[in-house]
């Protein structure tokens, strides 16, 4: 309660948020994410069809009244998986970046506020995985490590948090000249209590845009994977292992509904993302309001 | 300068042992004997424990990797268990057709997304600059397979006016210029769906590089001192805020070879996407470490000649 408040008192953050509801991109983006968000909540609860329901009398059909985006190989309601890919798509996309956060905020703050030798070994530690060809890697570490939801948030992460590292450490180092974090030293604070509750606080903003982005780069990772075969394993449907449907030439031209569908969500929830994404840029950092 | 190059190279290293450290490991702990396909299956499985044994498969992870770097130094990637040949080989006849395909996306996307973003940045809430700017999202966004498979329907399957998959024709054993032009005919798919991602985050860089360098004391001096508008534009911010751009453009080179991996095996391309794709799954460790190895390595090399470049166009970079 008193954090809400406190919230609606700090004049920054309203300004940022009235910058924000003017963006009619991030706005589309938002209400476009928020819709998606309920519909793979709430949408599995009322459709007729049961996510792994064959029925081999009822295969490829077209969308139709009855099944809305048609039906798969082996008979399945095109329209109910989708819904139940959502929320697998999406919780890649959550938890992916989840882990990138943990692990890149740690680091980064260590290396930022630490410095020395510590700084040197996370920024070696940086330049590597930055180096690496993001899909090259994640192609092997998904063979390495089999195919599997899990695996794909894993690799996900731990390829993605060099950029949150470095982030916070920019905004560490700077951060670490003022006054508050000298007083926070000064009175004999501990390291860990001045990093979590001093500076992170003020890095959030910065890192609540990139974590916008990172959720997109989650969804594209898990659509890639599973299209390759290296990702979330059937029967469970994600939209990357719908979109793989299109590996068959046949369905590639035949049917559409198969793989159109999830591609075009991906697609969509990415572009969301990355409108409401840079929608909070623009309203968190005046700097580079033009 | 020298300094400042030595002073890069010099943080190279650990880098790239890092890099090859993992790049080894993670290939070797995929499942599955990569072995099995190359012996004779008459073979008793003492003698193949025996085989294994000599070849220094049981060996402990570490040596493996220093006896496979030093290897790799003297120019042996070892052995495709799949091809049945040396790897560079395999690799040689690939890397062409993926170089063929990225060089052209990056000439292609050069030139169509810097003019693109520097018109976008100049005239600023234009037509055009929303026109642009939403093409950028799009790009974006795109997944890549998704696009080439969207592309690959409509182009290929309904229109037919593009070959569906490869690199010629097979069987049509065309000479000359009608073979430059079979390949040019397979190329058109990929090439566009390439560019379009490439370009789009390229003309959003050089957009906002443009724009940053239009509100410069330096631009409002030359408009200042009574220079004409378009030498303001075109002379002073453009040259200054292509500085960053080059630097871009050249660490995109990585990037791009990666990125093509999905949109490869989506056209059937024969290059080093396709290549690394079918070797997980034959369990060839030894050409998906080497490819691997060489995307990573051409990154890195990337990376090195942004930095210089950009300390070249820019002095004050060296003496930070």
């Amino acid at each position: 309660m008193a954090e809400k408040k406190a919230l609606h008192e700090n004049s920054m953050w309203r300004i940022s948020l009235i910058r924000l509801r003017r963006n009619k991109l991030a706005m589309f983006g938002l209400f476009f994410l928020l819709l998606l968000l309920a519909a793979a909540l709430f949408g599995p609860l009322f459709t007729p069809f049961e996510r792994d329901a064959t029925n081999m009398s009822n295969i490829y059909q077209p969308p139709s009244a009855e099944h809305w985006l048609g039906t798969d190989e082996v008979g399945r309601d095109v329209f109910t998986r989708l819904l139940y890919g959502a929320r697998v798509s999406l919780a890649v996309g959550f938890v992916a970046t989840l882990f990138s956060l943990v692990i890149g905020m740690t680091l980064g703050s260590l290396a930022g506020f630490l410095g020395g030798v510590v700084d040197g070994v996370v920024m070696r530690i940086v330049d590597i995985f930055m180096c690496f060809p993001y899909f090259v890697i994640a192609i092997a570490a998904a063979a390495a490590f089999g195919p599997s939801m899990f695996n794909v948030m894993l690799i996900t992460g731990i390829l993605t948090w060099p950029q949150f590292a470095r982030i916070v450490r920019g905004e560490v180092i700077t951060l670490k000249q003022r006054e508050f974090i000298e007083a926070s030293r000064a009175t004999g604070l501990g390291t860990a209590y001045t990093i979590f509750r001093h500076i992170i606080p003020n890095v959030f903003g910065v890192i609540a845009v990139y974590a916008t982005l990172g959720i997109a780069n989650g969804i594209l990772s898990e659509a890639g994977l599973s299209y390759l075969g290296l990702g979330v394993k059937a029967p469970m449907p994600s939209w990357g292992n719908m979109l793989a449907a299109a590996q068959s030439l046949r369905s590639l031209r035949m049917h559409w509904w198969l793989w159109m569908p999830p591609g075009a969500l991906v697609f969509l929830t990415i572009l969301s993302i990355n409108f409401l994404g840079d929608g909070l840029r623009d309203a968190l950092d005046p700097k580079l309001k033009r | 300068m020298f300094q400042y190059v030595v002073k890069r190279l010099l943080i190279l290293i650990p880098v790239f042992f890092g890099i090859t450290i993992i790049i080894f490991t993670l290939i070797h702990i995929m499942p599955g004997d990569p072995y099995s396909t190359m012996m004779d299956p008459g073979l008793s499985a003492a003698d193949k424990e025996q085989m294994l044994e000599a070849i220094g498969y049981y060996d402990p992870l570490p040596v493996q990797y220093v006896r496979w770097l030093s290897r790799a130094f003297a120019g042996d990637l070892g052995y495709s268990t799949h091809y049945l040949q040396p790897v560079t080989t395999v690799i040689g006849e690939k890397l062409g057709n993926t170089l063929l395909l990225s060089v052209s996306v990056l000439i292609l996307s050069v030139l169509l997304a810097v003019p693109l973003g520097v018109i976008s940045a100049v005239r600023q809430y234009s037509a055009l600059d929303y026109f642009a700017t939403i093409l950028a999202f799009i790009g974006i966004s795109i997944p890549s397979f998704f696009l080439a498979l969207g592309v690959l329907k409509i182009f290929a399957f309904d229109l037919g006016w593009f070959p569906i998959s490869g690199l010629r024709t097979i069987g049509a054993n065309y000479t000359g210029l009608r073979a430059l032009l079979d390949l040019a005919h397979h190329a058109v798919l990929p090439i566009l769906v390439l560019t379009v991602i490439q370009m789009a985050s390229l003309m959003r860089y050089t957009r906002s590089s443009m724009l940053e360098a239009i509100q410069m004391d330096y631009t409002r001096t030359a408009r200042a001192k009574g220079l004409s508008e378009h030498t303001v534009i075109y002379k002073h911010a453009l040259r200054n805020s292509m500085i960053s751009v080059t630097t871009l453009i050249t660490i995109s080179l990585g990037n791009l070879l990666s990125g093509a991996v999905l949109t490869e095996t989506v056209f059937g391309w024969p290059g080093m996407g396709t290549l690394m794709y079918q070797a997980i799954g034959n369990r060839d460790y030894s050409l998906v470490t080497a490819c691997a190895l060489l995307l990573t390595v051409f990154i890195l090399l990337s990376n090195l000649l942004a930095d210089i470049l950009y300390a070249v166009v820019d002095p004050r970079i060296r003496y930070q």
